[in-house]
C-alpha cells in the first residue's frame, strides 16, 4: 500500500437513508441520485439491509471505468497506439455474497475496434496496472480483463 | 480474497471518451452523467490523463456511503441498538498521486447523535469490517473512521 503525497481530487458524498431510498449527494451539486431497489426476484427480506443496488455498483463501475478510460489513454500514449474513435470500456460490478459476507467483484471489457488482439491486450492489462481504482481493489476482489478488437 | 458464490446485483456502465467529456451511461438509464472536469487550479497538462475528476471520486464514494450505510444499519440491529432518525455518513474519497502513480484515499465519517461514543466506535468500525467497498478496497488505501456524536 503507498501513502498519497499530492491530493488532486476529492469527490465527497453525504448519505442519509429515509423512507424515498437512500440518497447520494455530491458537495458540487452534478451528483443527486435516488438510489434505487433492486427489483430481485429474490426474497424481499435478503435485501432489507442492502436495498441500495445496483445502484452502487454502477456508482463504483462508473467512477471506475472514467479512471480506466483515461488509464487505457495514457498507456496508449506510451506505446504510440492511436486509439480508434470508437474505444469504449465496459465494466460490470458485482455485488454478491459468501455464506453471509458480502463481497464485490469486476470485469473490464476494453473495446478498440481494428488494434490487433496483442496490441489490445497490453493496453488493458498495462491501463489495469496504473489505474487507481485497479490498484484500491488488487487481491481483494476478482477482477476479470477482456478485449474486443471488432 | 474470498471468492462470490452467489450474484445478489450487478451495476453496469458504458464509458466512451469524447471532445464534450466522459459519459457513464448506466444499463438501466438511471445512471447518465457527464463527468467533469477537474476545475483545477493546477496546470492543465498534469490532469490530462484524469480529467474525469472528481465525478469519478463521487461515484465511488456515492457507492461505497450507500453500503457502509446499510451496513450500519446491520450491525445497529445485531448490537439492538436504536439508530437516530438523523444519523448520516459523509465519505470523502480523494485521488492522489505518489511520484507518477495514482491512488485513492478515504475518510468515512459516521454520524450518529445522541449515541454513546463508544457504541458509535463500535458500529463505524464493525460496518467497516462487513462492508464489501471497505473489504474491496482493505490494505490497499488509506482508510480513516470517525465518529460524531453531536
Amino acid at each position: 500500500m503507498s501513502k498519497i503525497e499530492k491530493v488532486l481530487a476529492t469527490g465527497k458524498t453525504h448519505t442519509t437513508p429515509s423512507a424515498a431510498g437512500n440518497t447520494s449527494r455530491g458537495h458540487n451539486g452534478n451528483l443527486d441520485i435516488v438510489l434505487s431497489s433492486p427489483g430481485s426476484a429474490k426474497p424481499a427480506h435478503q435485501f432489507s439491509n442492502i436495498l441500495p443496488h445496483p445502484t452502487a455498483e454502477q456508482l463504483f463501475s462508473g467512477a471506475w471505468s472514467a479512471c480506466y478510460s483515461a488509464a487505457v489513454g495514457l498507456v496508449a500514449k506510451e506505446l504510440n497506439v492511436t486509439l480508434p474513435a470508437d474505444t469504449a470500456v465496459d465494466i460490470e460490478v458485482d455485488l454478491g455474497q459468501t455464506g453471509q459476507a458480502y463481497f464485490i467483484q469486476g470485469r473490464l471489457t476494453l473495446r478498440v475496434p481494428g488494434l490487433s488482439n496483442e496490441v489490445a491486450t497490453k493496453l488493458a492489462h498495462g491501463a489495469h496496472e496504473i489505474c487507481p481504482y485497479s490498484k484500491a481493489t488488487r487481491g481483494n476482489i476478482d477482477v476479470a480483463l477482456n478485449v474486443i478488437t471488432e | 480474497m474470498s471468492k462470490i458464490e452467489k450474484v445478489l446485483a450487478t451495476g453496469k456502465t458504458h464509458t466512451t471518451a469524447s471532445a464534450a467529456g466522459n459519459t457513464s451511461g448506466g444499463h438501466n438509464g438511471s445512471l447518465d452523467i457527464t463527468l467533469s472536469t477537474p476545475g483545477s487550479a493546477k496546470p492543465a497538462h498534469v490532469f490530462a490523463g484524469t480529467q474525469p475528476h472528481p465525478a469519478a471520486e463521487q461515484l465511488f464514494a456515492g457507492a461505497w456511503s450507500a453500503c457502509y450505510t446499510a451496513a450500519v444499519g446491520l450491525v445497529a440491529n445485531d448490537l439492538n441498538v436504536v439508530l437516530p432518525a438523523d444519523f448520516s455518513v459523509d465519505i470523502e474519497v480523494d485521488l492522489g498521486q505518489t511520484g507518477p502513480a495514482y491512488f485513492l484515499q478515504a475518510r468515512l465519517t459516521l454520524r450518529v447523535p445522541g449515541l454513546p461514543h463508544d457504541i458509535a466506535t463500535t458500529l463505524a468500525h464493525t460496518a467497516d469490517q462487513i462492508c464489501p467497498y471497505s473489504k474491496a478496497t482493505r490494505g490497499n488505501i488509506d482508510v480513516a473512521l470517525n465518529v460524531l456524536t453531536v
